[in-house]
């Protein structure tokens, strides 16, 4: 006759094996969820080493390794209480993996931080830095307010640190043109990034219909600024006729974020 | 002013488990950074696929599943020899460390789980989320709340009241801290909700972005 285990017994048994130090006891835990999960764990690393496309010197049991030790180290601290039942183990173990996956990817590449300067848009003004809006946007307390943006005057507000000089439709006049201006610029040309940009312009908050005019008006070869202001303006009510406008709304927001 | 982007962050925005502002985040780096693009696609892609591959070789079958029974017997004996030396606690490892006021009183209190949608996010999306705005504990005559304020941006507030506590009564207690950890992270976050005459007092801050569930892991009468 087997014995069926509970899985938050199990779970339970190994956290109490390891804190005890007890070799025997943590082999006895341990082996049950080690037989339970090493497939799919080793089955997910491989996958991830062979669609690298670089090689990276490790075999996918390194990262189920790896992977396992810090999942086991967290297991036993106060924040791993949490983890309770095998299922979730196993989701904790996926993501270590993926991580551990790109963090070495990093180090091959010589890319130890995803960092990304935005600061050269402050400094000077022109076509092209207008598309680094969208790291602009994202860095620091202004991503909450953008995020508050197309919510309404009340939730702008809200989200407002002072008194803002405009409606909200004046600065989401800045924002579309931003977005439409990358959307020109980077998008079109790169089929790749468009499911990418769509998601992140719903994420915004910009109401579908609002964004197919504006993205229309985008996509065609001839538009300029003119259409670009003619499209925004007729959406958020406002009179922008020049790109120097855009930086003075730029810079308030930024004083109403910080 | 730089936008820092992390491979847990970019593994959540893959996984469908990451809160919005962190998509739009790693999503705006993405549509700057081909590297950033191919890793979520590579992420993705991996998620999809379902034709098996070559087998393990049993061998290595047997060589995987012995090197993880080593690496668990290795987590316990480290445990263990940090345990000896004495910096393990069982409860909660240091997290007074950082506070520089002084301590009047550390609170018994079960670690507590939240169940407030902005601390308890996607990462158990699969079971139905509890989704409440308010949550009551008590520890030792300390009444603690936490409510999630509607609106957006979301924001939380902790509201305290330590008026029946022997030490409000008897010390200067000026605060109380609370140490909240969030899964899969191993850094704590210190709140301190400060308390006026009458020992009550309130606190409110953005709701953090976190992908995992955060807990209440202690809390402790201050003195600032």
């Amino acid at each position: 006759m087997s014995t069926v285990l509970h899985t938050d017994e199990e779970i339970a048994r190994l956290r109490k094996a390891l804190r005890s130090g007890d070799g025997a006891a943590i082999d006895h835990a341990a082996a049950p969820l080690i037989r339970a999960l090493w497939e799919p764990l080793v089955d997910q690393a491989r996958r991830l080493i062979r669609s690298a496309w670089r090689p990276l010197g490790l075999e996918g049991e390194d990262l189920v390794q790896d992977a396992w030790i810090r999942a086991l180290t967290y297991l036993i601290e106060p924040g791993g209480e949490a983890v309770r039942t095998q299922e979730h183990l196993l989701r904790l173990l996926l993501r270590m993996i993926k991580q551990r996956f790109l963090d070495t990817l990093d180090r091959a590449e010589g890319r130890d931080e995803q960092d990304f300067e935005d600061g050269k848009a402050e400094q000077v003004s022109g076509a092209a830095e207008l598309g680094e809006g969208l790291l602009w946007l994202e860095a620091g307390a202004r991503q909450k307010l953008i995020g508050a943006l197309f919510a309404g005057d009340d939730a702008f507000r809200a989200a407002c640190v002072g008194k803002p000089k405009r409606r909200a439709r004046q600065y989401q006049s800045y924002v579309l043109f931003t977005l439409a201006e990358f959307y020109r610029r980077e998008v079109l040309s790169d089929g790749a990034a468009a499911g990418l940009f769509e998601r992140y312009v719903s994420l915004l908050g910009v109401a579908p219909e609002d964004w197919g005019r504006v993205e229309q008006v985008a996509a065609q070869p001839e538009a300029g600024d003119a259409e670009l202001f003619a499209v925004v303006n007729t959406l958020c009510g406002t009179a922008l006729a020049e790109r120097k406008a855009l930086y003075v709304l730029r810079h308030e927001l930024g004083e109403l974020a910080s | 002013m730089r936008t820092k982007i992390t491979n847990t962050e970019i593994v959540a925005v893959a996984e469908g488990s990451a809160d919005t502002l962190t998509e739009r985040r790693v999503l705006a780096a993405a549509l700057h950074d081909a590297g950033v693009r191919q890793r979520l696609a590579l992420l993705k892609t991996v998620a999809t696929e379902t034709e098996p591959l070559p087998r393990l070789s049993a061998v290595l079958q047997t060589q995987l599943q012995e090197n993880l029974a080593i690496a668990a017997r290795r987590v316990g004996r480290e445990y263990a020899e940090r345990q000896a030396a004495g910096s393990v606690s069982e409860s909660l490892p240091g997290w007074l460390e950082t506070f520089t006021g002084t301590v009047c009183r550390v609170l018994t209190l079960e670690k507590h789980r939240f169940g407030l949608s902005a601390l308890a996010p996607a990462l158990a999306a699969s079971a139905a989320p509890l989704r409440v705005q308010s949550e009551v504990m008590e520890a030792q005559n300390v009444h603690l709340e936490v409510h999630q304020l509607p609106g957006s941006p979301m924001r939380l507030r902790f509201y305290v009241d330590a008026s029946a506590s022997p030490e409000f009564l008897s010390e200067e207690v000026t605060g109380v801290a609370l140490a909240l950890q969030e899964e899969g992270n191993l850094e704590l976050q210190i709140l301190i909700v400060p308390v006026n005459a009458q020992g009550r007092g309130a606190l409110e801050i953005p709701a953090p972005a976190v992908q995992g569930g955060v807990s209440l892991l202690g809390v402790a009468l201050v003195t600032a």
